[in-house]
């Protein structure tokens, strides 16, 4: 079990097809609140308005955060996608990390498409409850 | 380039990225410093030059237990290419003669491939042809970038000319290989490319796993028919 799913993710990157933004598909963005709801969503990690040419450079040698929304990201396209049980559980914890949570919180996955040349944003999933591990 | 010094300076390049995406993550969760400590140290130990055989597999080896422990890539391409080159420059120095420049030329040619087969792709989508794709990933894309290069999408002008230089750029590399000034020349641009998308979109490791696959491309050109001296 462990080799099968060993070699289907070994292989594409021995083979890769390097077909990099043949399009751009749905954008996941991650919102949240907690307590499980109360209030309104907020944006994990709402971008800065701005990021100075030196902070930039500095990205270039120390960016955890940056790399770690990256990896929420796949996540959030994995969740969506078959056998998602795992990426389940990694993006419950990436996002209670991230929260520094201390309680129960919920989160969705918002995905941004352009359709008839317009931005729509669509909640295409809602994880419930999730306690902090 | 001798193949000597081809696979001395990708283990450099190598050691280099390992230990920056490694040092990223010991701020991270503690349940993976069993695996981010050990990849550091070895970094450092490929660096050194002491035993790159057993030090490429062993980090080989913590380079799949993370695609296990993330159920797939962690970043991407970039993680992809680390698997690439950590798998084809190991093979290299454990194997001898010509099947040690087949790994090492299998690195380069993945290396051609990622830049002519994206600019490929590009070119025979007429999204990309007229901008629309690039507006896209300036206007909506999931990259943690900021506000400010969000706007860049409301420059069609300069939206458009980013796309053309960069499906120029891709489809033509594979060109450079006909002469040693051009290659120089395109790795160089190359390079400035991978610099540009990390500031705007915080794809900081792409930048230095790429470089670390430049050697196998300089000396691979030597090997070929036009040699060192160019077309």
């Amino acid at each position: 079990m462990i080799l099968s799913r060993l070699l289907q993710l070994l292989l594409p990157a021995l083979f890769p097809s390097w077909r990099f933004f043949k399009t751009i598909g749905p954008s996941p963005r991650i919102e949240t609140r907690s307590p499980p709801g109360s209030g309104d969503w907020t944006r994990l990690t709402p971008p800065p308005d701005h990021i100075p040419p030196l902070q930039m450079l500095q990205r270039l040698f120390w960016s955890p955060g940056q790399n770690a929304a990256l990896f929420r990201v796949s996540l959030a396209e994995r969740v969506l996608g078959d056998d998602a049980t795992r990426a389940r559980q990694l993006l419950d914890s990436e996002v209670a990390r991230t929260l520094e949570a201390t309680g129960p919180f919920e989160y969705r996955i918002v995905f941004l498409s352009r359709e008839d040349g317009q931005l729509t944003a669509t909640v295409c999933f809602e994880s419930g409850a999730v306690a902090p591990v | 380039m001798s193949f000597d010094l081809a696979l001395r300076a990708t283990e450099l390049l190598l050691a280099w990225a390992l230990f920056q995406q490694s040092a990223e993550h010991l701020v991270g969760p503690r349940r993976d410093l069993w695996i981010y400590v050990p990849r550091l140290v070895l970094a450092l130990v490929l660096a050194s030059g002491l035993a790159p055989g057993p030090t490429l597999t062993a980090l080989w080896g913590l380079q799949v237990a993370l695609l296990l422990r993330y159920d797939g890539a962690y970043n991407g391409g970039s993680d992809k290419m680390t698997i690439l080159v950590l798998t084809c420059t190991g093979l290299a120095t454990w194997l001898t003669g010509p099947m040690a420049e087949v790994a090492l030329g299998y690195l380069a040619l993945q290396l051609m491939l990622s830049y002519f087969v994206s600019g490929w792709v590009k070119l025979t989508n007429p999204a990309w042809r007229n901008g629309a794709v690039l507006h896209d990933v300036f206007e909506m894309s999931a990259y943690p970038v900021s506000n400010s290069v969000r706007r860049i999408a409301q420059r069609p002008g300069a939206v458009w000319a980013g796309c053309c230089a960069v499906i120029g750029f891709e489809v033509l590399f594979p060109l450079a290989l006909l002469h040693p000034l051009a290659l120089q020349a395109a790795l160089g641009t190359a390079a400035l490319f991978h610099l540009a998308n990390a500031c705007l979109f915080g794809l900081n490791r792409f930048l230095w796993t790429w470089i670390a696959a430049f050697p196998s491309l300089l000396w691979l050109q030597t090997r070929l028919p036009f040699g060192a001296g160019g077309l």
